[in-house]
């Protein structure tokens, strides 16, 4: 995989996560953990190889059926991504509201989720006005609330503390355990350790085999 | 202030308001000011064309020559004329109804009585079956009477090009005006479009159709294309009434343009639709074409 017409970023990748498994993905800093996730969410294309997303080549998709297929992966994005202009309720419940799902189904469980993150007092206030670490359980929230089968997290909990870390973290496993196949890249080494899920690592954009294999898609 | 019930959900996922879209909202209500006007100029270089044409065409002048007897063959050249099955209608222009015009001029009582003053009888037409020129005048020599039958055509023939000039070049104004209103909306629309882009990335990768992220598009463009079409008729109308105003008495060449009838009105009202709906039209093809390229 390449971005634009620079250098390829990514050599060889050969992955395939299991349905329902969990697994961290590490590596240096510029590494390619970023531009893996891009590719498995549909936001890059590789410029060869193949690509299966819950066992439909991606290749072949058109346009609708991939934004469907975006629709069962819940992305947190390493910058955030939330948008200036809305709440941190209509940030969270954007996903739902893209996919044409009526507000009164979803309203509770948003509510429900943002206490969960601790934000239950910030449901109505502006991105611009949170902290980091307030912004970062705003994303994770987003990517978790339509309970997507494929949940895919880019450093998640770079910006806050461990206790808020291991909270999130528990967030994840238990998204895991519902059935969701869950794939974090992170650099915080002892939070990957205490999980005592199989990691990924990449180097140079080179993927080496996981420590504690099982897999699935891509 | 309860903290745990959300705002109400807003309509767009767009920002509500943003800079970008004020400089537009203005360009494209000049435009559509300056498109009205351009229609009624349009429409009323057709309507004026027409009743010229209708006027040159459906009525002759004759000039009657004789200097003696001239009452006595007036009157009878009026009941010949009167008699042609292919004329409506007769005007006399005698003596007395020529000083009348002239007594503003040159005062009352000022014409001398051997003023020679032309006499005139405007004859208008039958629009089914007109007389001609020859049946005319052969008429007005079977009684005897020198006259001289003008049927305006030189006049008709310049008349015609003027008025032909005036509607292929109005018509030509107006679609130039339509042209730049779609080609700014399109070129705003790309604007925004680049301005909103973490919008329609984070909307993208969510999942969203790309129909539902032109949709965005295309109602907020087409709420603004009513607007400034309303506010571009609206300034219009309002140019049109101080005319109107300002002209009010004098029969002025312009007047057609500035009497506002029901399709002059329909005109106005016609523009803040047609507005909204190409803006509305433009945003939603642009953002399509924009969404297909990224990928
Ligand atoms: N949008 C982009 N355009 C061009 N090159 C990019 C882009 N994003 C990343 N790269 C390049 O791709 C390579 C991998 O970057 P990537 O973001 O995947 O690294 P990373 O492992 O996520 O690093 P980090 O731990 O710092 O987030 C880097 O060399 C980077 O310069
Ligand atoms: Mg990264």
């Amino acid at each position: 995989m390449r971005y634009a017409h620079g250098p390829d970023v990514l050599h060889n990748i050969n992955l395939n996560l299991a349905p329902g498994s969990f697994h961290f993905l590490t590596g240096p800093s510029g590494a390619g953990k970023s531009s893996l996730l891009k590719l498995i969410y549909l936001a890059q294309h590789s410029s060869r190889g193949e690509m299966r997303l819950f066992g439909q080549d991606v290749r072949a998709c058109s346009r609708n059926q991939k934004s469907l297929l975006r629709r069962r992966v819940g992305v947190v994005f390493q910058e955030f991504r939330l948008l200036d202009h809305l709440s941190v309720f209509e940030n969270i419940a954007l996903p739902l509201r893209a996919s044409g799902i009526k507000r009164d189904t979803y309203e509770e469980d948003v509510v429900e989720l943002l206490s969960w993150v601790g934000l239950g007092d910030a449901i109505n206030a502006y991105p611009r006005t949170l902290s980091g670490g307030e912004k970062q359980r705003v994303a994770i929230a987003r990517a978790v609330v339509a309970k997507p089968e494929l949940l895919i997290a880019d450093e998640p909990t770079g910006n806050v503390d461990p206790d808020m870390a291991i909270r999130l973290m528990r967030l994840f496993v238990e998204l895991n355990r519902l059935g969701s196949t869950v794939l974090i890249a992170s650099h915080d080494l002892q939070l990957v350790r205490a999980s005592g899920a199989p990691v990924l690592t990449i180097n140079d954009g080179r993927l080496s085999a996981p420590k504690t294999p099982r897999k699935r898609a891509r | 202030m309860s903290a745990n019930v959300p705002d109400p959900t807003p309509p767009s996922m767009l920002p509500l308001r943003s800079k970008e879209d004020g400089p537009l909202f203005f360009v494209i209500a000049i435009i559509i000011f300056l498109a009205c006007i351009s229609a009624l100029i349009t429409r009323a270089a057709f309507v004026s064309a027409a009743n010229w044409r209708a006027d040159l065409n459906g009525a002759m002048t004759v000039q009657i020559k004789d200097t003696k007897d001239r009452t006595v063959k007036l009157a009878r050249a009026e009941e010949l004329l009167r008699a042609l099955p292919g004329v409506a209608g007769v005007s006399v222009y005698n003596r007395d109804r020529a000083k009348a015009l002239l007594e503003p001029w040159l005062g009352k009582g000022n014409i001398p009585d051997d003023l020679p003053l032309p006499v005139i009888i405007a004859v208008s037409l039958n629009p089914k079956a007109p007389a001609s020129k020859a049946e005319i005048e052969i008429s007005l020599r079977a009684g005897d009477i020198r006259a001289e039958v003008d049927d305006h055509r030189r006049w008709s023939a310049e008349m015609n090009n003027a008025a032909s000039f005036l509607q292929v070049f109005s018509l030509a104004a107006l679609s130039l005006l339509i042209s730049a209103s779609i080609a700014v909306t399109g070129f705003a629309t790309r604007a925004s479009l680049a301005a909103r882009r973490d919008v329609v990335n984070t909307l993208h990768l969510a999942g969203a159709f790309d129909s539902y992220i032109a949709g965005q598009f295309e109602r907020r463009f087409g709420q603004m294309g009513l607007r400034a079409g309303l506010m571009g008729a609206a300034l219009a109308a309002l140019a049109v009434g101080a005319a109107q105003l300002l002209s009010s008495g004098g029969s002025s060449l312009l007047l057609p343009v500035f009497r506002l009838d029901l399709v002059g009105f329909g005109l106005l009202i016609l523009a803040p639709v047609l507005t909204a709906f190409s803006g509305a039209l433009t945003a939603r093809l642009t953002v399509l074409a924009n969404l297909r390229e990224r990928e």
